[in-house]
């Protein structure tokens, strides 16, 4: 997910303190030496968050940009009902076509 | 038989082993061991027989197979892992018979249970009848598993995992009691416990091959733990699996991928679209999001309705006007891009509510101040047509936009009336006001009032300062741009710039000092300058110091400095040339500096090394950042500058041009460095600086942040370069190209085209 409000947890229409606060809670939740990776996404949305020009910048030039399909697949696949395939199915899944 | 033939042979067949060809290689190897039997001739004979018997099993070639088990069978051959193989392959083929015969030939073995595994895969992979070719103590698990499975496919998990339950740890269904508990998992969406069951799988049985498409949707590690040629089978079965909506996503990632396919994306989109929101609605803006900005970089206006009867309009953009606005940016036609960005500048101010806070006015802001920035560039590029060689490139919108030449008339809003508003809009915003300080050149007046306005309203602004500071500077107003300066080194320290600016202006004070006589203060301000430059010792200043002690008359300090100048390594000449400007502007008698003059005539006119050619441009490129030029650069810069042309067109070797190009490009003598890069690129087509110089070159006469299309195709040729090279081998040309797509972020846009060189 790439949505920097949704990796802070944060309403579209924060202010700089609370973003800032949030910010620092989760730095505290996830500090870098333990959880690298989440810590890198927390500071990169805080980057395209912190004050008012780059929530506007974010806004007009980034949102929604970096929404890949590929990202849709995964999710979509972690979401949507899966098919059950029988024992027949399978097996000729697996015969060269 | 000579032993060459018989090497021979063994070579034939190995190599016909490793061509895949089983049935050749088996021929040499029977021939080869009936001419000369032994050890090596045998083990050569027992891989080739088990080469070939391998895939005629796996096809299920009943009659061929047994054919070939049956000679390999003959070998006279008690080694137990050469049994245990061949009773696999009985396995595999369905002949538990003869599989559980060879094992009895093998006192003690432990693949007993492997091979059972093998005989009741085979078993079932044949279905319902199956069961026939299975010895009877391993009919009852068959049949639990086909319950458990018949059970599952129905929904019915409960009975499914009760008729496994029976099958024990040391039962050859235990594969696929795991296979179907991790199927049970997977259905409900439990993915770790699905993969934690399949992770113990043995690869070599039919379970692992029958959860290896799930896991590999699952979990994208999985693939590279498969060995190579199975990969892409495994894909397109986790792509057959997926089915439905996931199918359909695949086939829009794939047209989406592709420029042409924009129309057809969208009519998969239109297909997609009601599935997800009934599915998944939260993801439909996601989707929408997608296709919106894919269509910046292949869209056609005749795509805009479309994607409104499928998403409805954006939400922050529902009449399109900023994505046509990008649009015409990356065409380069900023005058449409300025009308469409105006539009969309309308459109917030009539839909406050939509921004939170104070988001409308800084959103409007940042659009007019973008709009100013076109304006400029507009009018900044009128003459550089250059580009439209390039039509091709510029198929997007193409028919609507390129129809005839457009006059260049300034637009309308202006660039000067967009910072105005942009400023009023955001006033703790500093860009616009800077932007529109750039506006006011050749203004001073204003200038200077609306710098003196900004000092105030942002007294710690570094680009404010700095800017402030040039102006000043090149009014002639010293001590004002000296003070902004001082400022911007308190807050900033270790700004090598702003010390090297304002070890200049502490230079040029010098000698001002100095032509009044004071030549206390003006070694004052020498010595400034030498603390701001990093080092007293620096060539600029000794060379000041040296004319400012000949003209106090003290000739020994003068002798000191001098000798210091021109013993410098590879200084002779720039130290000449240091001597004659410094000595002229403090107005030194011809008779003095005649020897300095004639040195440096005599050296340019001599051959000169490419480090005395860098020395000497490190002068002039600091005598021409000097804001008062001293007489007579012009005459010496060209022919400086001619000299290191002279030399390019030599036989330097690769090492010494680059040293030379990436001299040129630090003074931006951007003639001489084109005409190397010209030059060197012919020689040496595969050094990835020289194509790079030449886009430097072409992209300085832009005055604007885009790419102009020839410099374009030179920096594409340039990463080209940098990419076939060996890791690390243009590290310095890669970071210059990295500067410049800071500098000029449309450079991505080149980078993302694939051209044909």
């Amino acid at each position: 997910m790439n949505d920097p409000y949704h990796v802070l947890g944060v309403a579209h229409d924060a202010d700089d303190d609370t973003i800032r606060r949030r910010y620092l809670e989760l730095v505290r939740e996830f500090p870098p030496e333990r959880h690298p990776d989440r810590f890198a996404r927390i500071r990169a949305a805080y980057e395209r968050l912190k004050d008012l020009d780059a929530r506007v910048r974010h806004r007009l030039f980034e949102q929604g940009k970096r929404d890949g399909i590929e990202e849709l697949i995964e999710e979509t696949a972690c979401r949507t009902p899966r098919r059950r395939i029988g024992l027949q199915a399978l097996l000729h899944m697996q015969k060269p076509r | 038989m000579a032993k060459a033939a018989i090497a021979s042979l063994a070579r034939r067949a190995e190599g016909s082993l490793r061509a895949g060809r089983h049935a050749e290689a088996l021929q040499f190897a029977k021939q080869r061991a009936r001419d000369v039997p032994g050890p090596e001739a045998l083990d050569l004979l027992k891989r080739c027989y088990l080469a070939a018997a391998a895939p005629i099993v796996e096809r299920g070639n009943f009659r061929e197979a047994h054919g070939l088990l049956n000679d390999a069978e003959q070998l006279v051959v008690n080694e137990p892992a050469w049994l245990e193989k061949l009773a696999e392959l009985r396995a595999d083929l369905g002949d538990h018979g003869q599989a559980l015969r060879l094992l009895e030939k093998v006192p003690g073995t432990t693949a007993r249970p492997r091979i059972l595994g093998h005989i009741v895969d085979r078993a079932i992979r044949e279905g319902p009848g199956g069961k026939d070719l299975l010895p009877a103590d391993l009919r009852p698990g068959f049949e639990l598993v086909r319950i458990a499975f018949a059970d599952y496919q129905a929904g019915r998990d409960e009975p499914a995992r009760e008729a496994l339950s029976s099958i024990g740890l040391s039962s050859p269904y235990l594969e696929w009691k795991l296979l179907l508990r991790g199927l049970i998992a997977w259905t409900a969406n439990d993915t770790p416990r699905a993969l934690e069951n399949w992770s113990r799988l043995s690869s070599d049985r039919l379970p692992a091959r029958l959860a290896a498409p799930f896991r590999m949707s699952v979990d994208k590690s999985f693939a590279a733990t498969l060995p190579a040629n199975r990969v892409p089978i495994v894909a397109q079965q986790a792509d057959q699996l997926a089915g439905g909506m996931n199918e359909t996503l695949r086939r829009l990632r794939k047209q989406l991928a592709n420029e042409d396919m924009i129309p057809a994306a969208l009519e998969t989109a239109r297909v997609l679209a009601p599935e997800m929101k009934r599915l998944v609605p939260d993801l439909v803006p996601r989707l929408a999001s997608a296709i919106y900005w894919s269509l910046l970089s292949g869209g056609q206006p005749e795509d805009l309705p479309r994607y409104n009867r499928i998403f409805g309009p954006p939400t922050d953009d529902p009449q399109f006007y900023r994505l046509q606005a990008l649009v015409m940016e990356q065409m380069g036609r900023l005058d449409m891009a300025h009308g469409f960005w105006a539009k969309y500048e309308e459109w917030i101010a009539k839909t406050p509510n939509r921004w939170p806070g104070d988001q409308a006015n800084r959103a409007r802001a940042l659009v007019l101040e973008r709009m100013g920035r076109l304006a400029r560039d507009w009018i900044d590029n009128e003459g550089d047509d250059e580009e439209d060689d390039f039509d091709d490139f510029f198929s997007f919108f193409d028919r609507n936009v390129r129809r005839g030449k457009p006059a260049r008339k300034p637009l309308k809003p202006s660039a000067e009336t967009c910072f105005q508003r942009a400023g009023e809009l955001a006033p703790d915003w500093p860009a616009p006001a800077l932007e529109m300080l750039r506006e006011l050149d050749g203004k001073p007046d204003k200038a200077v009032a609306m710098t003196d306005q900004l000092l105030t309203r942002f007294p710690n602004h570094l680009p404010i300062l700095e800017a402030a500071a040039r102006l000043y500077e090149s009014l002639g107003e010293m001590v004002k741009a000296h003070e902004v300066l001082k400022r911007a080194l308190a807050a900033n320290p270790l700004d090598r710039e702003l010390r090297q600016q304002a070890a200049r202006l502490s230079l040029n004070a010098a000698r001002r000092l100095a032509e009044t006589g004071d030549f206390e203060a003006a070694r004052a301000g020498l010595r400034e300058a030498g603390d701001l430059a990093g080092g007293s010792q620096s060539l600029a200043v000794i060379a000041i110091q040296a004319a400012i002690e000949l003209r106090a008359g003290d000739l020994a300090a003068f002798q000191t400095h001098r000798d210091l100048l021109l013993n410098a390594p590879n200084a002779k000449l720039a130290g000449a040339y240091r001597i004659m400007v410094e000595g002229s502007r403090l107005k030194l008698k011809k008779p003095v500096l005649g020897p300095y003059q004639t040195a440096f005539a005599d050296g340019l006119a001599g051959p000169v090394s490419v480090s005395e050619l860098i020395a000497l441009l490190e002068a002039l490129d600091q005598y021409r950042q000097e804001p008062v030029p001293y007489r007579g650069l012009k005459t010496q810069e060209k022919k400086i500058v001619e000299r290191v042309m002279a030399a390019t067109t030599g036989d330097l070797n690769e090492d010494d041009l680059v040293r030379l190009g990436l001299s040129l490009k630090r003074s931006k003598s951007w003639k001489a460095l084109r005409h190397l890069g010209e030059q060197a690129h012919y020689r040496f087509q595969l050094n990835a600086f020289f194509p790079f110089f030449m886009a430097e070159a072409i992209q300085s006469k832009s005055r604007t942040d885009r790419v102009n299309v020839n410099a374009g195709r030179l920096y594409m040729r340039t990463k080209q370069l940098i990419d076939d090279a060996e890791d690390g081998h243009y590290r310095r040309v890669q970071e210059l190209l990295d500067e410049r797509l800071k500098l000029t972020p449309d450079l991505k846009f080149w980078f993302h085209r694939e051209l044909d060189w």
